[in-house]
């Protein structure tokens, strides 16, 4: 059947109905929009808690897993760091308690990168 | 001194939108019927199109015909669906300008189908009796040629050529 043919063939299975409207395509249409308009919110804005969520519960997860296999490497460390360093060593500018926290920053960055 | 004719278009929102879909869905599941050839395809192509139609709701012109706009947006859903299947052959711009005819200048459904019954009232005896025993009352062709003691090869030939004086008949009321 051509194309013409076929669109004169379905108008006049609806005009046999009565023209009565499709209520059911008309509810499936309904109930598309709605599901657009629930999509409408910008994706950033579902997206954006659900990443946070998982960012801290990813951190969360990943110090107390790690914690218990970093305390012999920070022991260490807090050992050589306890021990007096000679005056030359130490820079007059940066204050103790800084460098010891990038010291271990520096070690567990390290003991991060062999691990994975 | 006169004064100046303001038109008023109503503002598109979500109740206007579904009244227009209310008022064209059957004319638009027909085009699409014609498009892809199956009645169940047609209707998720109309339902995907609507939905195409009201996520780009700012681009219509509120004072172009609704119609011809969502004719537009299932043409080209039924690209993307040609694109997807390929094995559907796609109609040539020639046949989609003929498929638009009937429905030029309809501001919806009930006009058009108040054209159609006025173009049916107009078709000679044979074959609106060929229409009506096939459409009206649900009959195959088998049956209807039964019924009216011809051969069903011909009476198809005669089916035929009615959807076509009709489809004519609809046009030229544009």
């Amino acid at each position: 059947m051509k194309a013409e043919d076929q669109l004169m063939d379905a108008l006049l299975k609806e005009h046999a109905r009565k023209r009565e409207a499709d209520e059911a395509l008309l509810a499936g249409i309904e109930a598309a929009l709605d599901g657009e308009e629930v999509q409408k919110t910008p994706k950033w804005k579902r997206v954006m808690p659900l990443s946070i969520a998982a960012l801290l519960a990813m951190t969360a997860g990943g110090v107390l897993m790690r914690q218990k296999d970093f305390a012999p490497a920070l022991a260490v460390n807090d050992e050589l760091e306890s021990r007096p360093m000679r005056p030359e060593a130490r820079s007059p500018r940066v204050p103790r308690s800084l460098h010891r926290v990038v010291m271990k920053w520096l070690l567990l960055c390290r003991l991060w990168k062999r691990e994975w | 001194m006169q004064a100046a004719t303001v038109i008023e278009f109503p503002v598109m929102d979500r109740k206007r939108f579904t009244d227009l879909i209310r008022g064209h869905h059957l004319g638009l599941v027909a085009y699409a019927t014609a498009l892809v050839k199956s009645e169940a395809a047609a209707r998720d192509l109309v339902q995907d199109s609507c939905v195409a139609a009201w996520q780009s709701l700012g681009k219509f012109d509120v004072s172009r015909d609704f119609g011809t706009w969502m004719r537009g947006i299932v043409r080209n859903k039924w690209r993307e669906h040609c694109r997807k299947y390929k094995r559907e052959v796609a109609l040539d711009e020639e046949t989609l300008s003929r498929l638009e005819q009937p429905f030029e200048d309809s501001p919806d459904d009930s006009d058009l189908f108040a054209r159609l019954a006025e173009c049916r009232s107009k078709l000679p005896e044979p074959m609106a009796v060929v229409v009506r025993v096939i459409y009206d009352e649900g009959r195959t062709s088998d049956e209807a040629a039964e019924i009216l003691e011809t051969k069903a090869p011909a009476l198809r030939k005669r089916l035929e050529r009615a959807r076509e004086v009709l489809r004519l008949c609809l046009s030229r009321n544009n």
